[in-house]
């Protein structure tokens, strides 16, 4: 078939840059698990008992979460933390169930309960947030989402990090409660544990971009009230964050001891939602910073390079998306004699991308340090998450592009919970 | 009154638990058995691909008439020698073939995005089942563009399943080398994943070689993209994950290995 040689040699040099990439990807995965199973581990702060504690603000944004928000909030009253140094701010942005009545009820019980009630203005997380910091009387802000479980440790532990006075924020670790309900939610389990135990720790251990993800997390009030708040128009507010304030000196932490349990998502379709939700905040942050960062005079050559893997990590699978396409065509053309062929993409794509971006040994890794001997099974389950991952996550990217492109506004959708209330507690 | 839960065995701590490497191990485990076996790929390919030749055809021969099937030989690395792969005719499919896969693909497309389009598995059939569309697609407009015959698949096939032998042991032992175990433990995994893929690979190739000659020509596309070195990552990560769950499980039991 006729086809001019600079197609074929474009698309040839894609197929080459792809490969690159993957290598790359899979240099820093090795490090990371390396380091993870045979180095000594950077310790937090838990140790640390100061008398002095902060005061802090806890904000739970919500919407539509009467199914949880019992949950939260009875988990936080048990908390150790004094009561007279933390105030909870379950804000309801435009719920429509019986959330506020809920938060009404706990609000009469309980004197450091104070709801924020939204109807109107503009809608999703990074509103919701600015808006309750404006009421918050705390000087660190610690933030649950409506599913997550804090242990009564919890805001201690989180709120000991702000001792430092270099650190601008802290994340926690999340781990599934409901890894029982199915199938998708013990993959997730052991996702999640790959990430949190491997990938954030070592990222921690080696001084690199350990990220503030949103939720079982803290900041500092004033770093965000003095810029204006969260950019209402981006949906991953927490990389955002991280990203503000690496690009600004301040540090972040990440707390592999501050343990809090979340609810995961129990069926696909919602799991697609979210993955493409995050991918399309992820890539969003990614268009805004990356620039910042390379010019940032606080972070190191090392920092620098961690931090355009992580705002480059939704997009592995777009380029792989790409190199499925790229492939095919070579393969129509009489070209797949290139490295003898699509099997080192392949190979090198799923060696990436088991899992949550993370090849299947830093998976399996985290799970041997977590000793969880059953969970390590379903590991060849996560094969099929490639494809998943591939689809999804390149839906997110170009949902990004066209808001980066047009300024299109982009909607917060909540995460469907699935927990059955019984009265006075949950199962 | 609240209810107390009470454990029956408090595990220690996972938060910042790490293993001291033992370098003698890790090094005799592992690099000592990644290299002889890459070695052995690299040094001895020429042999390996004429010994699955020779089997395939003495496989296939009774399907197939007298000497349709022969074996040759192409250059492939420089410095190591050729490869060798089986030569056999393909079979060009009809036009009501074609239209008959498009239509049984497309309906198949069109159940799996209406019933579970968010699975995994379905999004992995899915974007197999579009290969194949385009294979459909291309033998109905312009099937003499198409650039392989089934001899020129089998060289492909062969060049390709030498690349798997050389990093399966690699990719294993990458992450074997993670595992805190005995250096034989290493050994037997990685010579056992090799063996596999030894094995694997030549039923594959019998299995392609019988489609494209005797089937069609027109599900090249679909088995080089769907079945190729993807289910070889499946069988590899599959003997990982008992190796990882079975060494979780030891240390558990063996709270001397662990340092805080």
């Amino acid at each position: 078939m006729v086809m001019t040689p600079y197609v074929i040699a474009f698309l040839k040099f894609y197929f080459i840059f792809t490969v690159i990439v993957m290598i790359l990807f899979a240099i820093r995965h090795f490090i990371f698990t390396f380091n993870r199973m045979y180095c000594e581990q950077k310790l937090y702060y838990q140790d640390i008992i100061d008398s002095d504690l902060p005061f802090i603000t806890v904000l739970i944004p919500m919407h539509n979460e009467e199914k949880v928000a019992h949950g939260v909030l009875d988990a936080l009253l048990e908390s150790n933390y004094p009561v007279e140094k933390f105030e909870v701010i379950p804000i309801n942005d435009f719920s429509e169930d019986g959330t506020k009545e809920i938060l009404e009820d706990y609000a009469v019980r309980y004197g450091n309960i104070h709801p924020l009630h939204r109807n109107s203005g503009e809608r999703g997380k990074p509103a919701a947030l600015n808006r309750a910091m404006e009421m918050a009387q705390g000087e660190i802000i610690v933030v649950f989402d409506a599913d997550y479980l804090p242990g009564k440790g919890l805001l201690e532990n989180l709120s000991t990090a702000f001792l430092d006075p270099e650190v601008g924020a802290v994340m926690g670790r999340v781990v599934p409660v409901n890894t029982k309900a199915n199938f998708l939610t013990r993959l997730l389990d052991l996702e999640r544990s790959g990430g949190y135990q491997v990938d954030q720790q070592a990222r921690y251990n080696l001084n690199l971009i350990p990220q503030y993800g949103g939720t079982v997390g803290g900041y500092r009030k004033d770093l965000m009230m003095g810029t204006d708040g969260f950019n209402t128009k981006i949906l991953a507010e927490d990389t955002e964050l991280t990203y503000r304030l690496f690009c600004s000196g301040w540090k972040v932490l990440y707390a592999n001891s501050a343990e809090c349990y979340e609810e995961a998502p129990e069926a696909w379709h919602i799991r697609a939602r979210q993955i493409a939700r995050w991918s399309r905040g992820h890539n969003e942050v990614m268009f805004r910073y990356v620039w910042k960062l390379v010019k940032s005079k606080y972070l190191s050559f090392w920092q620098k390079l961690d931090g355009m893997f992580l705002l480059f990590i939704y997009m592995m699978p777009v380029i792989l998306f790409f190199g499925l396409i790229d492939s095919i065509l070579l393969f129509f053309l009489d070209e797949m004699d290139i490295l003898e062929g699509w099997w080192v993409l392949l190979f090198l794509g799923a060696y990436n991308t088991f899992g949550n971006f993370a090849p299947f040994y830093q998976v399996g890794t985290a799970n041997v340090i977590d000793g969880s001997r059953e969970r390590i099974l379903l590991l060849p389950y996560l094969a099929f998450n490639f494809y998943f991952y591939l689809w999804f996550i390149t839906k997110g990217f170009f949902n990004a592009l066209v808001d980066v492109l047009t300024r299109r506004e982009a909607k917060w959708q909540k995460t469907e919970r699935f927990r059955k209330e019984k009265p006075g507690g949950f199962t | 009154m609240k209810k107390e839960i009470l454990k029956k065995q408090i595990q220690y701590s996972r938060t910042y638990r790490y293993i001291e490497m033992d370098k003698i191990n890790v090094f005799l485990g592992v690099f000592l058995s990644i290299i002889p076996l890459c070695l052995l790929v690299l040094f001895y390919y020429p042999q390996i691909t004429l010994f699955i030749s020779q089997f395939t055809m003495k496989v296939l021969s009774p399907i197939f008439h007298e000497n349709v099937l022969a074996i040759e030989s192409s250059d492939f690395l420089k410095w190591f020698g050729p490869v060798y792969y089986l030569s056999l005719p393909g079979r060009f499919p009809s036009i009501v073939f074609i239209w008959l896969n498009l239509l049984i693909t497309l309906i198949s497309l069109f159940l799996l995005s209406s019933v579970v389009k968010t699975r995994p598995l379905t999004i992995f059939l899915s974007i197999s089942l579009w290969v194949h569309v385009c294979s459909a697609i291309f033998f109905t407009f312009i099937p003499e563009y198409f650039p392989y015959d089934a001899t020129e698949y089998s060289s492909l096939y062969i060049k390709q399943q030498v690349g798997i032998y050389f990093f399966v042991p690699i990719i294993i032992g990458i992450a074997v080398c993670m595992l805190p175990i005995n250096f034989v433990k290493s050994w037997i995994t990685i010579a056992f994943c090799a063996v596999y893929s030894f094995i694997f690979g030549i039923v594959r190739y019998i299995t392609f070689m019988f489609i494209l000659s005797k089937v069609s020509l027109m599900y090249m596309a679909s088995l080089f993209f769907s079945f190729g070195p993807f289910i070889d990552f499946l069988y590899l990560v599959c003997i990982y994950s008992f190796l990882a769950s079975s060494t979780a499980d030891k240390l558990k039991r063996n709270k001397g290995v662990w340092r805080w």
